[in-house]
């Protein structure tokens, strides 16, 4: 499902250089559950951009569900992210002033086809997140936890074979960060998606089939856990 | 994306920036309806300038005038004491009337006819009785060509006789104009038409007026024979040669051989340019509609030109604007843009739709603009229209406003509207939307 063959990522500005990746080689196969663990500021969030196609690596190989990412142009690169990969992130990025429905049905407007029945299929995520009564809700009134329901209904809309969240239950609090973390697991469980969630929480690197930790941007030797 | 999807979420957009929209329109609105009252108005200055003041000169006719002699800022007319004033006298009459210009190759005489117009060189005044009223006024005398103002006279034999006791005149049109504005609605009498004043009798005091008198004076009864826009604008015409008769016994000396002006008809308006350079080689200042019209036509261009450059100033201070703005919608929307990315939209998506936003923003300013704009006018010809009943000459309409005026305010407020906000939605998509987002946690 997602291969990386020493990949770095070198951030240049005014002269100074920062490696935020550095010959980072990584296969995770569909299906899979997979962790990525470390420090702040080891270079875990990027690499998940660099999965998802929101960053582009400055060298090596990504292959992400057969489509080559280090040499996919912007059309290719949108289209990738919106029928390919669903985001999950730490904030959730979840539009105050829409409703539920409407946030969920976003990706849909950024297809280059038609996508007939988003609506139906928007209430469909939002009952398999539990916010089935909150699809006319204004985000505005929603707690952290439904927000992040929301923006997890939102990735799967367009029926994504991937999964990608960054620090999920980071903006919450345990009991909710447990549930989201519940919800994950049901959905890599019965949907069949391939997840893959960087967090430094412990109890959602426990829940993962498979484990890498980062550090300083490289997989050290026996980081595999 | 598909037009459906993003013609929707473009109307999202609007209609969330409505509060954005109105601030960045509020300057464009204002730049355009100036413009465009602007050009408005200078059409219609320029119509009734062109059409109303200089339409008594056809394209084919040219006015022969002595020229006025620059010394400094002094502007010195045919009575110069420091510049013996060259006459046009029966010579020159002839001379103009025998040009010779060159046509495809071959020398042709393309004047049809001169015609002559003579000042009278003595005060005069006229007294009658109008309404049973005594009236009185000194005026100026003009004699012309029958020829040139047949067309004017209305009853009568518009000649020379002179063993005749009356002596045929015609009024100027602008005169009965003044009368039934201004003198009539003042005094309270009523309005005169011209069916009413033909075959009216005044008399004429040549030699006297209020401020002058000559040492001999001529009593005439004058009869009213027509009105015309082609003799003196302020006075009575009478055939020339009655002009040339009474010059000849009360008028300066020689003034009986010098004509004030020579109108010429040419066959073909073609030759005007040619014929015109023909006169003023012969020292004479030669007028015609076509040169008068596109004089004043392009100073009236380059006063409207002038106040269109205050409102293209309004629309560039708008346009400043509308860019700080743009700039803070951009950075304010940083996170959407930013999601959007993440969502599947290309960096060119964001660009486009920032941009439509821009263009439609500016459409609408533009062609509410246009509507004030096109409101002003109305106001101001309704005033104008009111103003004309009571002020002579004066314009029924001043505003002359043409949809391709409100059309330019759009395109130019809508070109502003793009300038100001494609660095801001330029910058916005070259954003790394990674990098945004990991800004907002």
């Amino acid at each position: 499902m997602i291969r990386l063959d020493n990949v770095s990522k070198v951030y240049a500005s005014s002269g100074s250089k920062a490696i935020a990746l550095d010959g980072v080689t990584l296969h995770v196969p569909r299906n899979a559950f997979f962790a990525i663990v470390g420090r702040s500021g080891s270079g875990k969030s990027t690499l998940l951009n660099i999965i998802g196609g929101l960053t582009r690596s400055t060298g090596g190989k990504v292959v992400v569900d057969d489509i080559d990412l280090s040499s996919a142009d912007e059309k290719t690169g949108a289209a990738f992210r919106n029928e390919k990969v669903g985001f999950v992130f730490q904030s959730f990025h979840v539009p105050g002033d829409r409703t539920a429905l409407e946030n969920v049905m976003l990706p849909a407007r950024f297809s280059s086809k038609t996508v007939g029945g988003a609506r139906r299929r928007a209430y469909e995520c939002l009952e398999k997140v539990g916010l089935a009564g909150c699809a006319n809700a204004v985000c505005s009134s929603l707690s952290g936890g439904q927000l992040q329901r929301v923006a997890i209904a939102r990735a799967l809309l367009m029926n994504p074979p991937l999964l990608l969240a960054d620090e999920p239950t980071g903006n919450l609090d345990i009991g909710t960060g447990t549930e989201i973390l519940e919800l994950f697991s049901n959905l890599h469980r019965e949907e069949g998606l391939t997840l893959v969630v960087v967090t430094h929480e412990e109890n959602v690197a426990s829940a993962a089939d498979q484990v890498m930790t980062l550090d300083d941007g490289k997989f050290p030797e026996g980081s595999d856990r | 994306m598909t037009p459906g999807a993003w013609a929707g979420l473009l109307g999202e957009e609007l209609r969330r920036g409505v509060r954005r929209a109105a601030m960045v329109s509020a300057g464009l609105v204002v730049g355009v309806a100036a413009l465009v009252y602007i050009m408005a108005l200078g059409a219609g200055v320029r119509r009734f300038v062109v059409k109303k003041l200089i339409h008594d000169l056809p394209a084919e006719e040219i006015l022969v005038e002595i020229p006025e002699t620059d010394v400094g800022p002094l502007r010195l007319g045919r009575s110069s004491l420091l510049t013996p004033a060259k006459s046009i006298d029966d010579e020159v009459f002839e001379n103009i009337k025998n040009i010779e210009v060159d046509a495809e190759g071959r020398k042709i005489k393309p004047v049809k006819v001169v015609w002559r117009r003579m000042d009278a060189a003595f005060p005069a005044s006229i007294s009658g009785h109008l309404f049973g009223m005594a009236y009185g006024s000194d005026t100026a005398i003009s004699g012309v060509d029958p020829g040139m103002v047949t067309e004017d006279v209305i009853r009568g034999d518009f000649t020379y006789k002179p063993g005749e006791e009356d002596v045929p005149a015609l009024i100027p049109e602008a005169l009965l104009d003044v009368y039934n504005a201004a003198f009539a609605r003042s005094q309270g009498l009523p309005g005169l038409n011209p069916s009413y004043l033909i075959g009216k009798h005044f008399n004429m005091h040549l030699g006297s007026s209020s401020i002058a008198h000559s040492s001999r004076v001529i009593r005439r009864r004058a009869v009213i024979v027509g009105l015309t826009e082609r003799g003196t604008l302020l006075g009575v015409s009478v055939p020339i040669g009655y002009v040339q008769e009474w010059n000849r016994i009360i008028g300066r000396e020689g003034s009986a051989d010098a004509y004030g002006s020579l109108l010429i008809e040419l066959a073909d308006a073609r030759h005007v340019p040619a014929v015109s350079e023909s006169v003023r080689k012969m020292g004479f200042r030669a007028r015609s509609s076509t040169g008068l019209a596109e004089r004043v036509s392009g100073i009236v261009t380059m006063i409207t030109a002038g106040l269109g450059l205050l409102a293209i100033v309004i629309l560039a201070v708008a346009g400043l604007n509308a860019w700080g703005l743009f700039k803070l919608a951009a950075w304010e929307r940083r996170a959407v843009a930013g999601l959007w990315m993440a969502l599947g939209a290309a960096p060119g998506e964001v660009r486009t739709l920032l941009m439509a936003e821009a263009v439609a923003v500016g459409a609408g300013a533009g062609a509410m603009g246009g509507l004030i704009a096109l409101g002003a006018c109305s106001i101001t010809n309704h005033f104008v229209s009111r103003a004309a009943m009571s002020i002579p000459l004066f314009p029924s309409q001043l505003a002359v406003y043409h949809p391709g005026y409100a059309l330019i305010g759009v395109a130019l407020a809508v070109f502003i509207a793009v300038v100001a906000a494609w660095p801001n939605a330029s910058r916005l998509a070259r954003t790394d939307p990674a990098e945004i987002l990991a800004s907002q946690r």
